[in-house]
């Protein structure tokens, strides 16, 4: 009978590429692209640590938890990548410097944004850091549930209190400093 | 009049002062809700003012069943290699075991023959070396037959020169006295 080597290999070459494609999708979905990274690239770089992991040590149990590390690290690489070259001057003049992380904003818009952005830093030191946390998690995008964890709250339900008290009294100081009507 | 999301000038905000902060293992550990007690603040407060690693630990979140299914599946397709691997060793040591064992009865068979032929080559040997032992024994045997005829002959001259002269002697006296 012959040695099934190679259709161990295909098997698990499948197994990363399927992993690989999700990752780049998931990149694209949470918009890690405006972060000066190639989807493309990280999930060829993460299919390359897996295989190299798995060669190392082929005994050695392969778990999720070292497959989401595998993918922390791989990203997190990338990120830094792109942050030293946004950070290195670029030799032409019509690259928009400081725009990497973001969506490119139109220069009339630059002016109000920069002074609601101060009015926010304001009014967000204004508040407590108890309820600060949970709503800059909540700004960031994070659930509820994600929240409690990530802050140590009790519950999603405490968690859900606190973020929306905060946000209330946020808006209306807001308000109160002439920035104008915000929505979440 | 158009409202502002907040969201959005948030992350922008942080976007422009945000630097990466976080080890792996805490983005990791932060998706996996397993954060040490003692680092939860500072990595909910690097997350907070942080989007990249903020939509990279909700990316992780996401990604956590496809991670799982992939450890089950790599496993699965490695406890299948392994499982043929073993079975291929168990087909070459049962094999062996077969190979062994005509091995064994052939070399017992061979151990046999040159016994054979070892006690067959020794006697043959003693053979063509006894000829010339067995004319030393008729040699000798005739040494000691030529002595015991020696003896003979010394012990019959004896009694012949014994009776001769006695019965010559008697007849002597004999005759003498009478």
């Amino acid at each position: 009978m012959a040695i099934p080597v190679d259709i161990v290999h295909a098997r698990l070459e499948a197994l990363f590429r399927t992993y690989g494609a999700k990752v780049q999708a998931l990149l694209l979905t949470y918009s890690l692209d405006k972060h000066g990274i190639d989807p493309a690239d990280v999930a060829q770089e993460v299919r390359i640590r897996l295989w190299r992991a798995l060669e190392r040590d082929r005994s050695g149990a392969f778990h999720a938890s070292y497959i989401q590390r595998v993918v922390a690290s791989t990203v997190i690489d990338a990120l830094r990548r792109a942050e030293v070259r946004a950070a290195e001057p670029l030799p032409d003049e019509d690259e928009e410097p400081g725009s990497v992380g973001e969506m490119p904003i139109e220069p009339d818009r630059r002016a109000g944004d920069v002074e609601q952005m101060q009015g926010l830093a304001r009014c967000l030191a204004e508040i407590p850091e108890r309820r600060r946390l949970p709503i800059t998690l909540h700004l960031q995008g994070f659930a509820l549930q994600e929240i409690a964890d990530l802050a140590g709250i009790p519950s999603a339900e405490a968690a859900r209190k606190l973020v929306s008290r905060g946000l209330e009294e946020l808006k209306v100081r807001l308000r109160e400093l002439g920035y104008g009507e915000f929505d979440e | 009049m158009n409202k502002t999301n907040l969201s959005d000038l948030y992350r922008r905000l942080t976007a422009n002062r945000a630097t990466l902060t976080l080890a792996a293992d805490d983005l990791a550990a932060a998706a996996d809700g397993s954060l040490q007690a003692d680092r939860r603040e500072a990595v909910a407060e690097a997350l907070a003012a942080s989007p990249a690693e903020a939509r990279l630990v909700r990316m992780l979140r996401e990604l956590k069943s496809e991670s799982e299914a992939l450890a089950a599946n790599v496993a699965r397709t490695e406890r299948h290699t392994a499982h043929r691997r073993h079975q291929r060793d168990a087909g070459r040591v049962a094999a062996g075991r077969r190979f062994g064992g005509t091995a064994r009865w052939a070399a017992a068979l061979a151990a046999c023959l040159v016994a054979v032929v070892g006690v067959w080559t020794q006697r043959h040997l003693q053979m063509s070396h006894s000829a010339p032992q067995s004319t030393h024994v008729v040699a000798r045997s005739d040494v000691i037959f030529s002595t015991r005829d020696t003896i003979f002959d010394s012990g019959m001259d004896k009694s012949k020169h014994a009776a001769r002269s006695d019965n010559d002697h008697l007849f002597r006296g004999s005759f003498s006295d009478g």
